[in-house]
């Protein structure tokens, strides 16, 4: 756990990529490594913690830059709000600047909220912004999201931090490893186990039903691996889902159209054969052909197959046409010649 | 065409071989040509196929009276209502025969029609 460890973990896990190394041995080093980061910046915060009680005006350097984080901070301090947990999950989240992490909520609260106004990506921003300055204002304007974790004077609620927080971690899940988070959730129990359900659940559009108990149920038994990999689909969730359903019918419907239409080509050449076959039996004497005897190689002249693959005379289509008419003029010049007989009797 | 009938082997071999370094020298010299050739070749005896049919189906069309010039001229179509002709054709010879017979007229036997009388001997020569 101190910083030589952390060091040495470091450098193993850097030059895990030259030298080969296990699968296995690699993992867990990484694993001891996100342990160890874990608990240097627990213990980090810890002592932040005990500074700040010690002297309230006195903000860290690392956040003081955040003015977003800075407002919330004094708000908080003028009401005596303790914020341990906050601190820690601020202090974790090192993948997003905190106006980032708010934009991708709001990204998120407005996927979940279809019909609310905003369509322009810029503007999830520039609420951000105007929270900052008249955060009642703000909180008048847009009612419609519901799920405004991050709006700063609601920081003070329990719950709406604590969702907050919950959002953060998910987030953070869906990029750090699972054994590594599960570590993590041993280690800090928050109240925020309970409340997960409710906001996720706010979060995910009621699809379905039997889909919603799924997650309940996964969320309850919290077998971590499943959870992390919940969380890895759940912020990206929203849009595939609903392509996926919209293009549900078309695609099955894609398939029938095809098979109906493969199906109703096999039958139109099927016919087309029958009626080419029929043809065939009436311009050819069928027995005869059959009868015929083998040909003699040396004296073909064309490298034509007599007999098709179905048995029948293998005539060209021009060849079989001409036979067609043929036929049909012998068999007129004949009947005209048996009328000429009738009308001269 | 029948080349392959060559009594002794020491001679085809050597046209054989003649043949092919003519062809390489041939391929050599006027190889995009021939290929253009080829293609047009391709191109103008398909051509010349389809209107074989075309014409055919013309004639077919203009033979049977159940056809007509503006009618759907999918094979299928044309195909089928020939094949009805003929068998029109034959039923009203039969039908003409047996006239002939009730009139006790004598019906020579090549107005007869007996079916087809090509056997197909003649396909693949």
């Amino acid at each position: 756990m101190t910083s030589s460890t952390q060091f040495d973990a470091d450098y193993n896990l850097l030059d895990m990529f030259s030298c080969d190394m296990d699968f296995e041995q690699a993992y867990s080093m990484y694993n001891n490594l996100q342990q160890n980061k874990l608990m240097g910046s627990f213990e980090d915060l810890q002592k932040v913690q005990m500074l700040n009680q010690q002297y309230t005006t006195n903000i860290p350097p690392s956040q003081a830059q955040n003015t977003d984080y800075d407002y919330g901070r004094q708000q908080i301090i003028n009401k005596n709000y303790q914020m341990h947990t906050q601190d820690s999950f601020d202090e974790f989240d090192q993948f997003f600047t905190n106006n980032e992490s708010n934009a991708l909520e709001k990204f998120l609260d407005n996927l979940a909220n279809p019909n609310s106004l905003s369509t322009n990506p810029l503007q999830f921003y520039k609420q951000n912004l105007s929270q900052q300055h008249s955060p009642i204002l703000n909180n008048e304007l847009d009612f419609n999201f519901d799920l405004h974790t991050m709006k700063l004077p609601k920081r003070n609620e329990s719950t709406t931090s604590d969702s907050c927080i919950n959002l953060k971690k998910e987030l953070t899940e869906a990029f750090t490893n699972p054994s590594h988070h599960s570590n993590f959730h041993n280690q800090l129990p928050t109240p925020v186990d309970s409340r997960t359900n409710s906001s996720n659940q706010l979060i995910t559009p009621p699809t379905s039903g039997d889909e919603l108990s799924i997650n309940k149920n996964k969320r309850h038994n919290s077998s971590d691996e499943d959870e992390s990999e919940e969380e890895g689909k759940e912020s990206k969730d929203e849009a595939p889902k609903k392509r996926r359903r919209s293009s549900n019918k078309p695609l099955l419907s894609l398939e029938q159209k095809r098979l109906n239409h493969s199906h109703s080509e096999q039958k139109r050449r099927q016919l087309c054969k029958l009626a080419y076959q029929r043809c065939l039996e009436l311009i050819i004497n069928i027995d005869a052909f059959n009868k015929l005897p083998e040909l003699n190689e040396a004296e073909r002249k064309s490298k034509r197959a007599r007999v098709n693959k179905d048995g029948l005379p293998n005539l060209s289509k021009h060849n079989a046409l001409i036979r067609i008419s043929n036929e049909m003029l012998t068999i007129k010049s004949k009947n005209d010649a048996l009328k000429k007989l009738l009308e001269s009797s | 065409m029948s080349s392959s009938s060559s009594p002794e082997p020491d001679t085809s071999q050597i046209t054989l071989e003649d043949s092919i370094s003519k062809q390489g020298r041939k391929k050599t010299k006027s190889s995009t040509l021939s290929e253009e050739q080829k293609k047009a070749h391709h191109i103008a005896s398909e051509q010349k196929r389809r209107e074989n049919i075309r014409s055919e189906f013309d004639k077919i069309v203009s033979l049977t009276p159940n056809l007509t010039e503006s009618e759907n001229r999918s094979e299928l179509n044309i195909l089928t209502k020939s094949a009805d002709y003929i068998d029109q054709l034959r039923d009203e010879n039969q039908k003409l025969i047996e006239l002939c017979r009730m009139k006790g007229i004598q019906v020579p036997s090549e107005l007869i029609y007996t079916g087809p009388q090509n056997d197909g001997s003649d396909i693949a020569k």
